[in-house]
């Protein structure tokens, strides 16, 4: 059922979608507000369910029919599905921000040049993307005058000269933004924080030549405890030590975290305006 | 307001003192030699031992913003498949330009090795589908595939003979900026045993420890330090070799610029008490 | 360094029954506090910075804003929801304009809805604006040029940074520094923690993410699944200091623990 299809079986499959979706949509629109509710809980535990029993039952097993576990062979279709329907924001962004920026030119609101330079940028970059990505010769077929390599040129601007640059250069800022925050922010006032401070430094001088410069005349073979010494091995123990257990003790909490909200949302024990039930507080 | 503008005028020269220490020293600019850490080792050593007839694959999850560190590392790797006379394929499927900023790298050092695009590497292009597409992708790559970045179907592709699933890759080495490692760590290396590499952003370094220690993925580079100490065990320097100097003056400019805040909050406070 | 051979396809007895543990402790903590257990929550700082962060917009007489970073329809913009609808209902209730920029369509959907309801829920729908409510783009820089640029445009008075934060983290917490708003951030990133701490007022680490639609609105379901995640933490704790001891023993003494049986019964 989910295999490539071809032809008059395609557009069958494509009409039944389109004629189920309509007959969900009918429904949803058509279902009292009470009954809305149910239908969301009862989709998001079955949701829930496929892909939790498909992972904690095993691959094989003889109570399996075929031997195989049944739900194996439709996640990627599944997956697929979430995909597609995904797919379908891309049309609803263009149409958000078309709305918006089209609104600040017809009103003339403070900064509407700028509302200018998107749709410049962004039809631009579509009509030339496209254009020398699949008909580069087309401009010239149409009697326009100009070859494939002209588009690719103008596309090379747009991209090359400046989509690339533009996000380098937002990039870049960065470095200084660490700079004055560490200028501004950094400041050593229990042992933690200078303790946290002076590994800081190891690191950072562990990643670099003037640091390795610092500390070359310690020994280099391993067998030799000064060799710890030595900024960049003292940086990688760091890193592969406490920094390591650090960053383990914090995905701990965070997966123990995420399993407890997925509970909730998989039984629909979420509570909250967003999910409409309010209980008493106790 | 005098404390608004002292703050002003401060971050001021703070951004002049930056910004004047990458300049010289990019222009400049002396390539050094970083000596290898551990995890770049082990990368080297895991392309090193990679069958020549299989395909490693590069997927290239990064952006014009993090070009400053992923490039220079995916042109160290890529030169070293080049050397060693690997077949690779470039794919993206987090950063639409991942695989055209790759692809640039890729045909800049062809011309230095005479590699030929289709026989030598692919560019399988930007995919969509995100991590339902890498967990079907194992199982049946040419179908996931299709075409490469040029719209070349990939059974027309010479470099691409022979290749139908995960067996037919050595290794994925994931270049990103972002936290997409764990989604071939879950659907590659923890269902079919296929070696993972990293090459990641310095921020994202500490993030890639547990997985290294774990066996999960079989080496990191770590940032721009990553490449440069890669192009020293290739023997070449590049453009990670090339900005270290610029790297070690930011460095030590952000260890004085805390020390030097520290020092005069000090005094700061020492003047209150008085 | 290690090999670790857990298989990821599919899960083996043990690790079906470390979830079930772990949930079932979960369920037991919400069980309980829904039968009137009053459960404890220690105080966080961060969560409890975001109602004195409102204020201090409404004093000022300039808005709010809040967002969600590169996160897409997760877990973790779940909870950002939920935040999102606290504050939103805090700004309604003081007359605060809340401006929600976006990197993700789906979300904006969501976000939209969310600030709409809690107008609603305040009695003020009318003060709904849903051109406050911006999807900017999905491209990193390009979200964080817009909300910077919002930022300083609009003069926000308070920022709220909950969600899945990249690079952009420093660009927008200093850039909010600079434009003179408090900041409160709490992302499960654990790479840009160490940005926000430095250039925000408040963050929220690790775990405490996920605490706070309990701790905001302190409903017994949310408070007594967070004590839940609190003893399942403890579970993970224990089976660590087990398995470190076993690891251990296995490597002095090979002849009676032939092998780490807490890893192998794990998958590992």
């Amino acid at each position: 059922m989910f295999g490539p299809k071809h032809g008059a079986e395609l557009w069958v499959y494509i009409g039944a979608t389109a004629a189920a979706f309509v007959a969900v949509f009918a429904v949803l629109h058509w279902l009292p507000v009470r009954f809305k509710r149910w239908l969301v809980v009862v989709c998001a535990f079955l949701g829930g369910l496929f892909y939790s029993l498909e992972y904690y039952l095993p691959a094989k097993h003889r109570w399996f029919p075929g031997g195989e576990n049944p739900l194996s062979p439709l996640v990627i279709p599944m997956g697929n599905a979430v995909a597609v329907v995904s797919g379908f924001a891309l049309a609803l962004g263009l149409i958000n921000l078309g709305l918006v920026h089209g609104r600040n030119i017809a009103r003339a609101r403070p900064g509407w040049y700028n509302s200018v330079a998107f749709f410049v940028a962004l039809i631009s970059m579509i009509v030339f993307g496209l254009w020398q990505s699949y008909v580069p010769d087309a401009a010239r077929a149409a009697g326009l005058g100009l070859s494939g390599r002209q588009v690719h040129r103008v596309y090379d601007v747009l991209f090359n000269g400046l989509f690339q640059p533009l996000g380098a250069t937002l990039f870049s800022v960065l470095a200084f933004y660490i700079a004055s925050a560490a200028f501004r922010a950094f400041r050593i006032r229990t042992a933690e924080a200078a303790f946290m401070m002076v590994s800081a430094f190891i690191v950072m001088l562990g990643q670099v030549p003037v640091g390795q410069w610092l500390t070359q005349g310690l020994p280099t073979s391993v067998g030799n405890p000064l060799h710890y010494l030595r900024v960049e091995n003292a940086a990688n123990w760091l890193y592969s030590t406490w920094s390591m257990a650090g960053v383990r003790a914090v995905d701990f909490g965070i997966a123990v975290g995420a399993l407890a909200m997925a509970l909730r949302v998989w039984l629909s024990l979420e509570r909250g305006s967003f999910f409409e039930v309010r209980e008493s507080k106790k | 307001m005098t404390g608004q503008g002292a703050a002003e005028r401060s971050r001021h020269i703070v951004f002049a003192l930056v910004w004047a220490g990458v300049v010289i020293t990019l222009v400049w600019s002396v390539p050094t030699r970083m000596p290898p850490s551990p995890p770049a080792q082990m990368l080297y050593d895991a392309i090193e031992k990679c069958p020549p007839d299989k395909l490693i694959v590069l997927s290239t999850s990064w952006d014009v913003g993090t070009r400053g560190e992923n490039g220079p590392q995916t042109a160290a790797i890529v030169r070293h498949l080049f050397k060693s006379n690997r077949k690779f394929a470039i794919f993206g499927w987090i950063a639409p330009p991942g695989p055209v900023l790759a692809e640039q790298i890729a045909q800049r050092l062809a011309k230095q090795y005479h590699k030929r695009y289709g026989v030598d590497w692919v560019n399988w292009g930007y995919k969509t589908g995100l991590a339902p597409m890498i967990q079907a992708l194992p199982k049946d790559v040419p179908a996931i595939i299709r075409e490469d970045l040029f719209h070349t179907p990939v059974g027309r592709i010479p470099v691409m003979k022979g290749v139908r699933d995960y067996r037919d890759i050595a290794m994925v080495i994931e270049l990103t900026g972002t936290g997409s490692l764990d989604t071939w760590i879950q659907f590659w290396q923890g269902v079919y045993g296929t070696q993972i590499g990293y090459a990641c952003t310095g921020v994202m370094v500490p993030e890639a420890f547990p997985r290294l220690d774990a066996g999960q993925i079989k080496g990191v580079l770590k940032g721009l330090v990553g490449a440069a100490e890669y192009e020293t065990l290739l023997g070449v320097p590049g453009d990670g070799q090339q900005r270290m100097t610029s790297q070690s003056v930011v460095h030590v400019l952000v260890i004085a610029l805390i020390l030097l805040g520290n020092f005069m909050a000090l005094r700061a406070r020492r003047k209150t008490k008085t | 360094m290690r090999s670790a051979t857990v298989k990821t396809e599919h899960a083996n007895l043990g690790q079906a029954i470390l979830f079930l543990a772990v949930s079932g402790v979960i369920l037991a903590g919400i069980f309980l506090s829904r039968r009137g257990r009053q459960l404890f929550i220690r105080r966080i700082p961060g969560l409890s910075a975001i109602d004195e962060s409102i204020g201090r917009a409404t004093e000022m007489g300039r808005p709010i804003l809040f967002t969600f970073g590169l996160a897409w329809i997760d877990i973790v913009s779940m909870q950002a929801l939920a935040i999102l609808s606290h504050i939103a209902r805090l700004a309604a209730r003081f007359g605060n304009r809340l401006i929600v920029p976006l990197a993700d369509v789906p979300l904006y959907t969501l976000a939209e809805e969310v600030c709409r309801e809690a107008y609603a829920a305040e009695g003020k729908p009318e003060a709904f604006n849903p051109d406050d409510i911006i999807f900017l783009s999905d491209q990193q820089f390009a979200y964080a040029a817009g909300v910077i640029g919002l930022m300083h445009r609009e003069k926000v008075a308070t920022a709220f940074y909950f969600g899945y934060f990249y690079a952009e983290s420093l660009l927008l917490a200093e850039s909010g520094q600079i434009a003179g708003a408090v900041q409160v951030a709490g992302t499960p990133a654990t790479t840009q923690i160490p940005f926000f701490m430095v250039a925000t007022d408040y963050t929220i680490i690790g775990d405490e993410y996920f605490a706070g639609s309990a701790y905001l609105s302190r409903e017994p379901t949310l408070v007594g699944s967070l004590v839940g995640q609190d003893v399942g933490k403890g579970i993970m704790l224990l089976l660590i200091v087990a398995g470190t001891v076993l690891a251990v023993l296995n490597k002095i003494m090979p002849g009676i623990f032939t092998q780490n049986y807490l890893a192998k019964w794990l998958g590992g």
